[in-house]
């Protein structure tokens, strides 16, 4: 019979106005965000972007210069990390070596001082969890990478923390490894029901294991959203440029209607996009639109942007073919699914890309990393 | 002109060889065949194990041999309670103040054995700059310091230290902080990651020093010889004595030859130790 887990369900953590500053350095600044209960929150960013250090603040390892951090209700900015009680997976899994796997997974339930008698059922349990069930009296030194991370796994919950951290965990292993643990890590946070803070660089990973992400670039928090809604709705050229590919196309704008603004570009080629901001008339701005947006159609009855140009590089890649078009100043990308009705063009032939209003995203020209 | 250039791998040996010749010879002419000389000298012509017979079946050699093996295991014990948390702390402070502490620890090896040693004999003798300082009180300590096993023991685990410290420290120095952070973050207070996580991952590193500062302590001859009384005659001053007034070298050699078999015994454990040290690093 399969047991049902007794991780509690998980707490929801607000971080408030948080800022990290060493020196004159900033590491994080004004980081404000509401962590549901069994969300499955990543933390995205290049590196050095603050990413690390906000998790370091959330686990209790570095103490925020302002702000503050509420578990469940309660601030615990100020508390130690033994005295908070989250749990969390390092990037090196720091599986303790002279102990076994058995007693790793102990480790948390020992220094609570639980009688053993309870500790033996519930280290199975985890153990069972992980598919580690087997390799109990192991030494972490004769396991595989992803089963260490198991082991580092099941030593985190075991004492069923409201919160679970994440640093980088997928980092070391290899893609097809990685791959599989992204999957058990979201089946295990979805069945355990698991308040998650996963922090990682790798944007593939954040979209498609999170329910929200947060994207930061230097030490800012510069947007947060549903996968979806960064990929799709990005508020800034910095999310654009980030996640996935984009055409950049910088303007100024001519006109302006509710949500939708008019964009005059290099060679007098104008379009029309989709904005969350409000602009002037004669504001610079820059627009972003994802290759894959653009089709070759001639005659879409949504697509209402239209530029022409010519074929500079074909890239056939199986499903997909990636062209380049230059025209008037403007060089753009295009990926296009490949049909054997259309063909491949070749390099030098006239070429028309046209896209809808709602997928060209406007922002600020000047703007790099300004919150939405 | 060859066409071969030199760099071929038997060239490469060829001249690596050539470059240790010097070392090799010198250790062959002035170490490995004197002491060759001295084993041999240590068997007698007739009953050849004589001098080793008496050795062993005699209460007062025997009795040096335990008092030379108690009184470095006493010391290493002392040098081990002394160096762990000098070492400790070496680990975990910044880059900088760990490098000044360092050429403290050093710094006594810039001096020789002997001055410090007589160091020693002023600063606790019975007329020493200690028990001067309590006679202005009027106090005067129950016990001597120098002339007795307290005097070697002192003298010995000054030496010595710095031996234990600074293996300790290299040993702790490979131990990954995010083993005791991960332990915090387990919830271990500072004393459970402490005895939970650090010391089990020094022990390597505590079997290695202790292994090390033993080791040295059984050949000591100056500080016993300096600070010990009359009773406190460990082996190495027992063969000095066979060579200088008994003028018993064969018995010498015999007596070195068997400190030199117990030392190779516990150099063979050290070297054990030292290797599962690496297998207890931070896997990569």
């Amino acid at each position: 019979m399969a047991a049902k887990p007794r991780v509690n369900g998980g707490s929801e953590l607000v971080l408030e106005d948080l800022c990290k500053t060493y020196g004159s350095v900033v590491a994080v600044e004004n980081f404000t965000a509401t962590v549901a209960a069994g969300e499955f929150f990543t933390i995205l960013g290049p590196s050095g972007s603050g990413k690390t250090t906000t998790m370091l603040m959330v686990a209790g390892f570095s103490f925020p210069s302002k702000g503050d951090i509420r578990l469940g209700g309660q601030s615990i900015a100020r508390l130690p990390p033994q005295a908070r009680g989250i749990g969390m997976v390092f990037q090196n899994y720091a599986v303790f070596p002279h102990l076994t796997v058995r007693k790793n997974v102990e480790f948390p339930l020992r220094v609570r001082r639980m009688p053993s008698r309870e500790i033996g059922p519930l280290v199975d349990e985890m153990l069972d969890l992980v598919q580690l069930g087997s390799y109990g009296d192991r030494m972490p030194g004769e396991l595989s990478g992803g089963q260490q991370q198991r082991v580092a796994l099941a030593r985190a919950l075991v004492f069923k923390p409201p919160v679970l951290l994440m640093d980088e965990p997928l980092g070391a292993l290899d893609k097809k490894l990685r791959e599989h643990m992204q999957v058990e890590i979201r089946r295990l946070q979805r069945q355990l029901g698991l308040t998650m803070i996963y922090v990682t660089h790798d944007q593939e990973e954040a979209l498609t294991m999170s329910d929200r992400v947060a994207i930061m670039n230097h030490g800012r928090l510069v947007q947060v959203g549903s996968p979806d809604d960064l990929y799709n709705r990005p508020d800034n050229r910095f999310v654009a440029d980030f996640l996935g590919e984009s055409n950049f196309i910088e303007g100024t704008v001519i006109a302006t209607d509710g949500k939708a603004v008019r964009v005059r570009a290099v060679s007098e080629f104008e379009f029309s996009g989709a904005t969350s901001q409000s602009f002037s008339v004669g504001a610079r701005v820059v627009a972003a639109i994802r290759p894959e947006k653009l089709t070759l159609d001639r005659v879409h009855p949504a697509h209402t942007n239209v530029w022409c140009g010519r074929v500079s590089d074909v890239v056939f890649a199986g499903a997909v073919t990636r062209y380049r078009a230059e025209g008037g100043e403007l060089s753009l990308s295009a990926t296009v699914q490949n049909r054997l009705a259309i063909g491949l063009l070749p390099i030098g032939a006239p070429v028309t890309f046209t896209w809808s209003v709602e997928e060209t995203r406007v922002f600020g020209a000047s703007e790099k990393t300004k919150d939405g | 002109m060859g066409r071969e250039r030199p760099a071929t791998d038997d060239a490469r040996r060829r001249i690596h060889l050539l470059m240790l010749a010097p070392a090799v010879l010198l250790l062959c002419v002035f170490f490995v065949i004197p002491l060759l000389g001295m084993i041999r000298r240590s068997f007698v012509d007739g009953n050849v194990f004589a001098n080793y017979a008496s050795i062993f079946s005699s209460d007062v050699y025997l009795h040096v041999f335990l008092l030379t093996f108690r009184i470095s295991a006493i010391v290493t014990a002392i040098s081990l309670l002394l160096g762990y948390p000098v070492a400790y702390l070496l680990a975990h402070a910044k880059a900088g103040i760990a490098r000044v502490v360092l050429i403290f620890v050093v710094l006594p090896y810039f001096t020789s054995v002997m001055v410090r040693t007589f160091a020693w004999i002023v600063l606790i003798g019975r007329e020493g700059i200690i028990n001067q300082q309590l006679a202005i009180y009027g106090l005067r300590l129950p016990f001597d310091l120098l002339y007795n096993e307290a005097g070697v023991l002192i003298g010995m685990t000054y030496i010595l230290v710095p031996f234990m410290i600074l293996t300790l420290y290299a040993s702790m120095r490979g131990i990954d902080p995010t083993f005791t952070r991960a332990a915090y973050g387990l919830g271990a207070s500072p004393a459970a990651a402490f005895l939970r996580v650090f010391l089990p991952l020094s022990l390597p590193g505590v079997a290695a020093g202790s292994l090390l500062v033993f080791i040295l302590a059984l050949g000591f001859f100056i500080t016993p010889a300096l600070m010990g009384g009359p009773a406190d005659i460990t082996l190495a001053m027992l063969i000095e004595r066979e060579v200088e007034i008994t003028m018993n070298w064969s018995f010498a050699a015999a007596l070195a030859t068997t400190l030199l078999i117990v030392t190779l015994i516990a150099f063979a454990v050290y070297a054990r130790v030292a290797r599962l040290g690496r297998l207890l690093e931070p896997l990569s």
